[in-house]
């Protein structure tokens, strides 16, 4: 049977078969075709070779009367069957001579489903980061969120990050955009775990979209809670420090520790990486061998800085305080305005 | 041979007992009306009416067919004992090299109808590809001549071929079978012959989607009452014209029905392809399994949603590319081409 009935070449060039060509349009359609199905379609119906360009996806396939892929061309010539599709683009029926009866309705078909594919293949046309926007912002309604997730194609669980606006790789993300937050402009990545995660940012958990926006806020404090000794914070490590970040959000007044931490680091910014690796030290010797100077001479940064405190941070309840007064001081002046 | 796609209602008729179809593969499902179309004609004529329209699809099909690089021959050898001659068409690369490789081809057709020159443009993109060595061979048809006609036909082809080796420019331990759909499965006859009678030596074993089930009982049978190309119906049709009577039943033999026999050691290398969305899915599986349980070497791919054949019919798609182009992968390795 296989090699007896021979190949499938083209309709009858004289008949107008528009039925023919529809259903067969519609058939890759509904089948999530890529591109050059399309183009193979056009090409087995009407016999010749097919070709589409679009420019501003730097877009351009061409397959021959055989549905081979083939070397592209920038533009149809002259007397070729042409018909424009969305975006700036052509698709061409590569025919010398007249045309036969069913290219017309060929190339409407192939522009018709060229033009749903690049829709659906391709976020470059929606408004990636509106969609964004919407859907990690808690105060929009969920089910406006939900369509936001349509529009990105989100149906799965998506891992939420919240990076610094100069990130490489978040830049790079499929699916990213720079958003105004509290803490300045940061970007947005909705991504898979699989990905590698920006280098300065704030992991949120992976989740359904119905709850990217309370994993984004949960990122956005992860995010403001990283340092250059610590890079990367995960959400999921935050623990009651989003009680916190709530209440700093809400307007809650400085409490004195902070204020006190404050004023030290705005004379002396270097000061915070001493705070930060005595704080997350069990010893001042830890901490001291993690700064990478001799332990009395951080005894000696510790008396400096003991009565501007009203604590000793060198001490184990001391840390303690000065651990959530960095933190709040962080949530509170973290800025990523670029 | 050709059916019409079911309608939505004759789906919804299907009993609740039937098991869950297969979507075909988007491109194969857009290509299958084009298909049925233009072989409109074949869904209602009888078995000779057929047979005439497919020698017209053959010579149409051949027109444009390039033969520069090749010299096509046509030959007789003797048929198995006490029956007529068989014809053989050789097709050899035009700059002939002693010790070629060779491909025996025997052509599909439901046991019932085609002919050996269905092989030659496959044949001549070898010789003028690869320089291969082709020969296909005329064996008798069902119902005319029931098994084992078709089987021990080609058999005897195929040892006088391999006889003949030298005066052929065919390398004797570079000699493959190769068949498609009842071709196939006459293909895994003829190596289970050659086995069994110490017949000549096979470097490798081609079944492309191939028939070797007569019992008409596996899942992949009961999942294509309806198909686009050799569902369940006419498959029993082939069977019975091979087999009359006896299909199904107990006194069939292995190299009639391939999927019967329970020891596949001993057997070249085999390659074997199937579309998933076909008659033939489960028993070629089955078969490909037989030959690891035993030991051998077996390449099997399993094209998701693809009909029966469709790598041939609907050739511009995708995965009929996919599918061809896997295949000749394998007999490249094969033959050492």
């Amino acid at each position: 049977m296989r090699e007896l009935v021979g190949r499938l070449s083209g309709l009858d060039p004289t008949a107008t078969e528009t039925l023919r060509v529809i259903e067969y349009f519609d058939t890759l359609v509904e089948g999530h075709v890529g591109l050059e199905a399309f183009l193979r379609g056009a090409a087995v119906l009407s016999g010749a070779p097919a070709g589409l360009v679009v420019p501003e996806r730097r877009l351009a396939l061409r397959v021959d009367a055989g549905g081979r892929r083939t070397g592209a061309r920038t533009t149809a010539l002259d007397g070729w069957s042409s018909h424009p599709i969305g975006a700036g683009g052509t698709v061409w029926i590569e025919r010398d001579g007249p045309a036969h009866a069913n290219d017309r309705m060929v190339l409407e078909r192939l522009a018709m489903g060229v033009a749903v594919t690049l829709d659906r293949t391709s976020l470059a046309d929606a408004d990636v980061g509106g969609c964004i926007e919407q859907l990690i912002d808690i105060r929009v309604r969920l089910d406006e969120r939900l369509r936001a997730a349509d529009r990105l194609h989100l149906h799965r669980p998506v891992r939420v990050i919240a990076a610094a606006p100069d990130d490489p790789i978040a830049r790079r993300a499929k699916r990213s955009t720079l958003v105004s937050t509290v803490a300045g402009v940061v970007f947005a990545v909705l991504d898979d775990a699989e990905q590698p995660a920006p280098e300065r940012a704030g992991i949120g958990r992976t989740v359904p979209p119905t709850e990217v926006a309370a994993a984004w806020t949960e990122a956005l404090v992860a995010l403001r809670l990283t340092s250059a000794r610590r890079p990367v914070v995960a959400a999921d490590e935050l623990g009651a420090l989003t009680v916190l970040a709530a209440g700093v959000d809400a307007g809650a007044a400085e409490p004195p520790d902070v204020v006190a931490l404050g004023r030290l680091v705005a004379g002396n910014p270097a000061l915070l990486d001493t705070l930060d690796e005595l704080a997350a030290h069990e010893s001042v010797r830890g901490a001291a061998a993690a700064l990478g100077v001799h332990h009395s001479t951080l005894q000696h940064r510790i008396a400096a800085v003991r009565a501007e405190l009203g604590y000793d941070p060198g001490e184990h309840g001391g840390r303690q305080r000065m651990a959530l007064a960095l933190a709040v001081h962080r949530l509170t002046h973290t800025r990523f305005d670029s | 041979m050709l059916s019409p796609p079911p309608t939505a209602t004759e789906l919804q008729m299907t009993s609740i007992d039937s098991p869950p179809t297969i979507p075909l593969d988007p491109e194969l499902a857009a290509m299958a009306p084009v298909l049925l179309e233009r072989f409109a004609a074949i869904q209602n004529a009888d078995l000779a009416e057929t047979r005439v329209l497919m020698e017209q699809f053959r010579v149409e099909r051949s027109a444009d067919l390039d033969t520069s690089g090749v010299e096509i021959e046509e030959l007789t050898a003797p048929g198995p004992a006490g029956d007529p001659d068989i014809a053989l068409t050789v097709v050899r690369p035009r700059k002939r090299a002693a010790g070629a490789p060779g491909i025996y081809s025997i052509h599909g057709g439901g046991m019932i109808i085609g002919s050996r020159l269905d092989s030659v443009p496959e044949l001549v993109q070898f010789a003028t590809e690869h320089g291969v060595v082709g020969v296909s061979v005329e064996y008798r048809l069902a119902p005319e001549h029931p098994d084992p006609a078709p089987v021990e036909d080609s058999y005897a082809g195929l040892v006088w071929t391999a006889a003949h080796a030298a005066d052929l420019g065919i390398d004797p331990e570079r000699l493959i079978v190769m068949g498609a759909s009842a071709g196939g499965g006459i293909a895994a006859g003829v190596t289970l012959l050659a086995r069994d009678r110490g017949g000549p030596h096979l470097a490798g074993s081609v079944l492309i989607c191939p028939m070797i089930d007569d019992r008409d009982a596996t899942l992949s049978t009961r999942q294509h009452e309806q198909a686009v190309v050799w569902d369940r119906t006419a498959n029993r049709g082939g069977w019975d014209a091979l087999l009359g009577d006896r299909r199904g039943g107990p006194d069939v033999s292995i190299y009639a029905a391939p999927a019967r026999a329970t020891d596949l050691s001993g057997l070249p290398p085999t390659f074997l392809d199937t579309g998933s969305a076909e008659v033939f899915r489960d028993e070629v599986v089955e078969y490909a399994s037989k030959i690891w349980a035993a030991g051998g070497r077996a390449e099997l791919h399993v094209w998701a949603g693809g009909f029966h054949g469709f790598d041939g019919l609907a050739a511009p798609a995708a995965i009929s590319t996919a599918a061809r182009e896997a295949r000749e992968a394998w007999i490249r390795r094969t033959l050492g081409l």
